[in-house]
């Protein structure tokens, strides 16, 4: 199934090839949760702190438990402030 | 201790300048700089004054911590009646003017009347004399700079001054201090400029002690430590600066976009903190030269920038080919996705130009793009604009306008209005999206529901740094709330209001608050001064001061129903992203606000409250 | 071992906690106007570079002082002011070939670096390790490694 994944910040670095604006699209197993996804990713988990499903953030445990839908959109932060 | 205890009182009409003590009853209750600048404010200006008038006061004022070691401890604030507002204004800046300010010995400085002809404040140490401003008024915040260490033969001197702008009444003017940190909000550069007074320079070698030197520097350590070991303050700020926001603003549809017609910009990934660090194509070189820190701060998000030398802007001019302040996200916001403009190097330049010319990004770029809005539905034409294409997306009607605003020059001068008198100018004063004649910052408030109740009762007006609870709705600081919801938020924007108006009083910037609690400044604050500093008297006094100001512009003639937003904030829901349906749920929170205040349902203090906080 | 402070201008954000912690440790008080180590903020250029004294081996400095009020702390290397013997006649600091010296009106000596007795609070107080204090014999140590970790690199990811 089809998906988005955004990295910024210091996870930019993780962006795969073919990466564009900070975004790429990803093909992944249906039901793979965020959680999973950050795993494949090899992302440090402890820098996945703002984890968003197209625009809303899920919780830890949300990441852990609900699969990623076709076509959806994960957008993935480490801790980050400014204003 | 830690307050020079000696206030610098200017009358300029009749140009003396004369020392007083510091009043310390007022200073256990109200601390420092916002709050008890305020505190002598309100005692000595009548509320209903006209901004511009010589009756209208100036405060600029230190905190008991401003030049201390203490992590960030160099800020100042610019105290008045806003000139954009007309209510009480207190803009904070960092840079090295308040600690130069309070190394001369001075906690504030109470600026009243008017000159008669432009003048200047020159100060060393006791040494204090207003000069003659000639052949400098006229001149940009930069010039005026530059002009003044030369004269003085002294590079070591630091200044606070106003630009073209602020003189010729441009109602958003700053007062801007090292170049680029500026007092920015409400109008207090103009207040400035209409007294006549064109700059403030310091040299300061007295040196600033504290209380309990060995507890001190023990608390400070300890501060510094949680500042650093924090992932925001220690690497996203540092490495990212507050531009990190605009991609996750954004991604969660609160980017207003548009003069607020959306909220979300297609354009937002080439405006972020993202794209100021990619090579550009000309020279290979990113947008960034590296991060900067304002006096004493172990954070440093501040961005030095250069414009890309073969871009339209400054192609033809090299004194703009420099490093200098790049692009914050407010400013970037304002400039950028306010005006659908995405042009990362115009936007770059027209920061240059605010700064240089010394008026406020968020209310210019806000403004900017009402009058798109203004253009595009055929309100006003080509003949209004004097030529300019005034269309969303018009990176080169962005600049010259700047330049425009800068010198208070044609359409320019108009945008120098701010967006309330130029919409009611031509007949649509629903278009200014304002509350209280100030221009929101970047953040749309029917996707962060709590910023919709912290703008609408923003004593200075429209504002994110009165009550940013953006770190909890959005980036889970100090603890994750549902931004979509108003339930609860009444709470966290009081709670968020009282701690920030405590920060503000000791001299440290805001920005501390990511990493610190008030559990972390109390012992800094209580090894520096005198009185007992706990976190519960921190929080009365943030508290009191909230209220303080509310009481100033309630005399001034604001009511509840100033305490409003525009009808497209709270009646045209979003279009898109996680907000799409939503409006935003004032009338659900205020009333729960106002009881929480201890205010009656008309949003004045009960005379319990204000026993209840010794006002 | 004798140390040495190395700075690394391209660290130093402009923060100033450095001339905060040496104006404390010299006068007890925050006072930047009386630091040993300044920086110097070349704005245009977005560039900060901290600077203090180098602790010249033949000190310029000491050899001109016409009352030997500039003399070696054997354990540290610095050279050191005496406020007793100063006659403050500024000699020191037209001798110095990087105005490290300075005058102190208020005193009517003159001041400069004497590495704290040898744990310098500027580099305590660096919140970027842009002032360090290393092994006098080695200053360069981590530049030689920087260097050391790019040679030959390509070669060994693709061995």
């Amino acid at each position: 199934m089809n998906i988005e994944l955004k990295l910024y910040a210091s996870l930019s670095s993780y962006l795969p090839p073919g990466a564009k604006h900070h975004r790429v699209a990803l093909d992944v197993a249906e039901g793979t949760t965020p959680a999973q996804l950050i795993d494949d990713m090899k992302l440090p988990k402890e820098a996945c702190f703002l984890v968003l499903r197209n625009g809303v953030y899920l919780t830890p445990d949300e990441r852990e438990t609900r699969p990623i839908k076709e076509g959806e959109t994960i957008a993935i932060w480490p801790p980050i402030a400014g204003g | 201790m830690a307050w020079a205890k000696k206030i610098l009182r200017v009358n300029l009409t009749d140009g003396t300048c004369k020392n007083e003590p510091l009043n310390m009853d007022w200073a256990d209750k109200y601390l420092g700089q916002r709050g008890l600048a305020t505190k002598y404010f309100v005692e000595e200006v009548d509320p209903k004054v006209d901004p511009l008038s010589p009756k209208n006061k100036l405060i600029m004022t230190t905190g008991p911590l401003t030049g201390t070691c203490a992590s960030t401890a160099g800020r100042y604030s610019v105290v008045t009646k806003g000139a954009l507002t007309g209510a009480i204004a207190c803009s904070n800046s960092g840079g090295f003017f308040g600690n130069e300010m309070k190394n001369a010995g001075y906690d504030m400085i109470i600026f009243e009347g008017k000159a008669k002809k432009p003048v200047y404040l020159f100060i060393d140490n006791d040494d204090v004399q207003l000069l003659d401003a000639g052949k400098i008024w006229g001149t940009s915040v930069w010039d005026t700079e530059d002009w003044i260490k030369e004269h003085h033969q002294d590079p070591m001197i630091r200044v606070a001054s106003i630009g073209v702008s602020g003189e010729k009444g441009v109602k958003f003017a700053c007062v801007v201090n090292d170049y680029h940190r500026a007092a920015g909000r409400s109008g207090v550069g103009t207040v400035m400029g209409s007294k006549n007074l064109k700059a403030v320079a310091l040299r300061g070698t007295k040196g600033v002690q504290v209380k309990d030197y060995k507890s001190f520097m023990k608390a400070v350590d300890a501060g510094k430590a949680v500042l650093s070991g924090n992932a925001v303050t220690g690497e996203g700020l540092p490495a990212y600066g507050t531009q990190v926001l605009m991609n996750v603003i954004n991604e969660t549809g609160a980017l207003p976009t548009r003069n607020h017609q959306t909220v979300q910009f297609e354009g937002a990934h080439a405006i972020s903190a993202e794209a100021m660090a990619e090579p550009r194509k000309s020279d290979g070189k990113p947008n960034l030269v590296r991060n900067a820190a304002c006096f004493a701060c172990t954070i440093a998000c501040g961005r030095i920038s250069t414009i890309d030398r073969t871009h339209f802007t400054v192609a033809e001019r090299p004194q703009y080919q420099v490093a200098s302040g790049g692009l914050e996200y407010e400013a970037a916001w304002a400039l950028g996705a306010a005006t659908g403009v995405d042009d990362l190097d115009a936007l770059t330049f027209a920061n240059f130009i605010c700064n240089e010319q010394g008026y406020d990004p968020i209310s210019f770029g806000a403004t900017v793009g009402a009058a798109m809005e203004l253009y595009e539905t055929g309100v006003i034409d080509k003949k209004a604009t004097g030529g300019i294409e005034l269309k969303f997306g018009n990176a080169k009607a962005l600049t010259d306008l700047a330049e425009q605003c800068g010198k208070g020059e044609g359409f320019g001068a108009e945008i120098g209005l701010g967006s309330k008198l130029l919409c009611e100018k031509y007949g649509h004063p629903e278009l200014s999206m304002s509350v209280k004649s100030q221009e929101f910052p970047a953040y749309d408030s029917r996707g962060i529901q709590g910023m919709g109740l912290a703008y609408a009762t923003s004593n200075r007006g429209a504002c994110h740094l009165r009550g940013y609870t953006v770190a909890s709705e959005i980036l889970g600081i100090p603890e994750k709330t549902d931004p979509l919801v108003a339930d609860g938020k009444a709470g966290l924007v009081k709670a968020f209001q009282d701690a920030t108006a405590a920060f503000d009083s000791a001299g440290i910037c805001i920005f501390t608050s990511f990493a610190w609690s008030l559990e972390d400044v109390a012992p800094q604050i209580d090894a520096a001064c005198e009185g007992g500093w706990s976190v519960d008297k921190l929080l009365e006094v943030g508290e009191r001061v909230w209220n303080l100001e509310r009481q100033f512009n309630n005399a001034a003639g604001f009511t509840a129903k100033d305490d409003n937003l525009p009808a497209r904030l709270v009646k045209d829901a979003a279009k898109v992203g996680p907000a799409k349906g939503l409006t935003n749920q004032l009338d659900k929170m205020l009333p729960e606000y106002y009881e929480l205040r201890g205010w009656t349902p008309d949003g004045v203090p009960t005379n319990e409250t204000l026993n209840r906080l010794s006002l | 071992m004798q140390k040495s402070l190395v700075i690394i201008p391209s660290k130093c954000t402009g923060c100033l906690q450095c001339e905060l912690a040496c104006s404390y440790d010299n006068e007890s008080m925050f006072n930047p106007a009386k630091s040993r180590i300044k920086i110097f903020d070349f704005h245009d250029k977005g560039r900060f570079v901290p600077y203090t004294c180098t602790q010249c081996d033949e000190a310029w400095c000491m050899k001109a002082c016409p009352v030997d009020a500039i003399s070696l702390d054997a354990a540290t290397g610095a050279k050191v002011v005496s406020d007793e013997l100063c006659v403050g006649c500024k000699v020191c600091t037209i001798a110095c070939p990087f105005g490290t010296v300075n005058y102190n009106a208020d005193t009517g000596k003159v001041i400069k670096c004497d590495l704290c007795g040898g744990d310098p609070e500027c580099a305590k107080a660096c919140p970027t390790e842009a002032i360090v204090y290393v092994d006098a014999n080695w200053t360069g140590l981590d530049k030689m490694r920087a260097w050391a970790e790019k040679t030959d690199a390509g070669q060994q990811a693709s061995a």
